[in-house]
């Protein structure tokens, strides 16, 4: 699948319609400033914690359960609004950012979750267009968009299956087809392999590897030891919602520290 | 996206959901359409009546009905004095033999206890037009003056029972309207139901749709959409039915509130003007747009919530 892959085309007509203002030097940039996260009922979700991921890279965020990697993803793509310190997207304060501009930050990332939430009432084709649809594009284009991103992710021949005739992994494949259809600036996964098999896991991997060497940032939540060690790359180490450690390391290598910092893979 | 792509957006995706869920749309229509219809029906009544009270109201008269024995000389002069008054269009005096003919006429089958010479003659009378738009002191000041005058035995004044009618008019108006406006608050509630049942149902979706960059304007747009439909067509099938009530009465035959009898005139003489029917439609819409409105600031508020920490 990953040569496949390499011979499809990127999606200029997608770049053209970024907005000038994110080709910036923070465009892909993510950068926690000492955030922390409280939830009303007195809970801390993270604690202090101060990262910056470069443009183009791909990271791994990791950690037991609790250990706060959804609330570090959520406040990236302005599901949640921290309660001290400072989250950078693409150089924008997301915490700042009035309500009617997330929208706009969300066209510039794209999200895929464990359960891939596609809307079942639409076709696969149709929820990979959506973006596309909503942002006014010509129907032509939309399409185009459309058919590349299912191309990307081998399934341009399921475009007209409904979510609940599609297997787990195609389900998946057509969340990320939906995710990078408008070629984001960075890429969000939270667990995105937690209910499939180690062979699909490979593939949606190789997957967001592709789109990472298009130039999109990739963080991936994972606590899926053998995901880590398979892919490689920048790992960062969340427990109690602090930041326990951050280390690279090449694949089929074991991730250092994970003993060490008592995080368990 | 421009407007005109937003619009084809949203009325791809109301009319999407309109058929989706058919059977709790067909409820929100049908319950803003019997509330538009009974409102509606309390209009078309007392607009006819209205109509009607107007028509005699410029046809009315005071009839001041005089001692057969005065003097023509007395006659005049009162007349004059009457026609001196302010307010006072015209003064006509007709003789007890006019009354007579008047009578024969208007109701022929009559003809022969009229023309019975054993018969109580008919009181000569002075018949009193009035200008439009005299006040009513003027009118009472005329009619306490003739009652006062020892040549008058009895004053007839048409609108006194014309007041009473108009009294009676806007009884039923208000009665209608605010059972009308009962109705259409309970059809704003079903329309509230129905759109939060759908907004409820597609929760996730709207969860999916925000993820991915859509504005609220995008979101609720559609839903907007679908109310102001299902009012507009709860109004458009209120106004058939009030259209086919009309007609049915009108065409009934000899039924009491046909055409051409008098009863069928005073309620059913003409249908609603185009802008009271232009309001209903108008008005289920609202409806519609108002309970979208309500169930949206409910079902949807705030930021999406994440799965955990």
């Amino acid at each position: 699948m990953s040569d496949r892959l390499r011979a499809e085309p990127v999606l200029p007509e997608a770049v053209s319609r970024v907005p000038p203002e994110t080709y910036s030097p923070a465009h892909g940039r993510i950068r926690f400033v000492q955030v922390s996260k409280r939830f009303p009922d007195n809970t801390r979700a993270l604690t202090g914690v101060t990262i910056e991921i470069d443009r183009g890279e791909f990271a791994f965020v990791t950690g037991p359960s609790g250990a706060g990697k959804t609330t570090l993803l959520s406040l990236i793509y302005g599901a949640m609004v921290p309660s001290s310190g400072t989250v950078l997207v693409n150089g924008r304060n997301v915490g700042a950012l009035p309500q009617r501009k997330i929208p706009y930050l969300r066209r510039t990332i794209g999200v895929v979750f464990q359960d891939s939430r596609l809307i079942r009432r639409k076709t696969a084709f149709e929820n990979v267009a959506y973006l596309p649809r909503i942002l006014g594009l010509p129907v032509r284009e939309q399409r185009q968009l459309a058919q590349d991103a299912l191309g990307r992710v081998g399934l341009t021949h399921r475009m007209n299956a409904f979510p609940e005739q599609l297997s787990g992994g195609e389900q998946q494949r057509v969340a990320i087809a939906r995710a990078v259809v408008n070629r984001p600036s960075v890429l969000l996964a939270d667990e995105p392999t937690g209910n499939l098999d180690p062979d699909l896991s490979r593939e949606i991997f190789d997957l967001f590897a592709e789109v990472n060497r298009g130039g999109t940032t990739v963080l991936v939540a994972t606590h899926d030891h053998s995901v880590l060690r398979s892919v490689g790359g920048r790992v960062l180490y969340l427990r109690d919602g602090r930041l326990t450690g951050d280390s690279r390391f090449a694949a089929d290598m074991d991730p250092p520290d994970t003993v060490d910092r008592g995080v368990s893979l | 996206m421009s407007a005109r792509q937003a619009l084809g957006y949203f009325l791809r995706e109301a009319l999407l959901s309109l058929r989706r869920g058919w059977k709790v749309s067909l409820l929100a229509v049908l319950t803003i359409a019997v509330s538009l219809f009974v409102g509606g029906l309390f209009l078309l009544v007392t607009h006819n009546l209205g109509e009607a009270t107007r028509s005699w109201r410029s046809e009315a008269r005071v009839i001041a009905y005089l001692d057969p024995s005065a003097e023509v000389a007395q006659i005049e002069e009162l007349s004059r004095s009457v026609a001196r008054r302010e307010g006072v269009d015209a003064v006509t005096f007709v003789s007890a033999e006019e009354a007579r003919v008047r009578l024969r006429e208007a109701f022929p089958a009559l003809g022969d206890i009229v023309d019975d010479p054993g018969a109580a003659p008919l009181p000569p009378s002075l018949e009193i037009s009035t200008a439009d738009g005299t006040g009513e002191g003027a009118l009472r000041e005329l009619t306490e003056s003739l009652a006062g005058s020892a040549l008058v035995e009895l004053v007839d004044d048409d609108r006194a029972w014309l007041g009473r009618l108009d009294t009676v008019v806007a009884l039923a108006r208000g009665a209608g309207l605010l059972l009308g406006s009962l109705l259409l608050a309970a059809a704003v509630f079903t329309i509230y139901s129905v759109i939060r049942l759908s907004a409820y149902l597609y929760r996730e979706e709207v969860g999916v749709m925000r993820l991915v960059g859509a504005t609220e304007a995008m979101i609720r747009g559609p839903f907007y959409l679908e109310g102001l439909m299902q009012g507009l067509l709860g109004g458009a099938t209120a106004i058939a039915a009030l259209g086919a009530i009309w007609l049915l009465a009108r065409s009934a035959g000899t039924g009491p509130l046909s055409a051409g009898t008098m009863t069928g005139e005073l309620f059913f003489g003409r249908f609603l003007p185009i802008p009271i029917l232009v309001l209903l439609v108008a008005l289920g819409g609202l409806a519609g747009l108002v309970g979208a409105g309500l169930s949206l600031q409910r079902e949807m508020a705030g930021r999406p919530a994440p799965d955990g920490a």
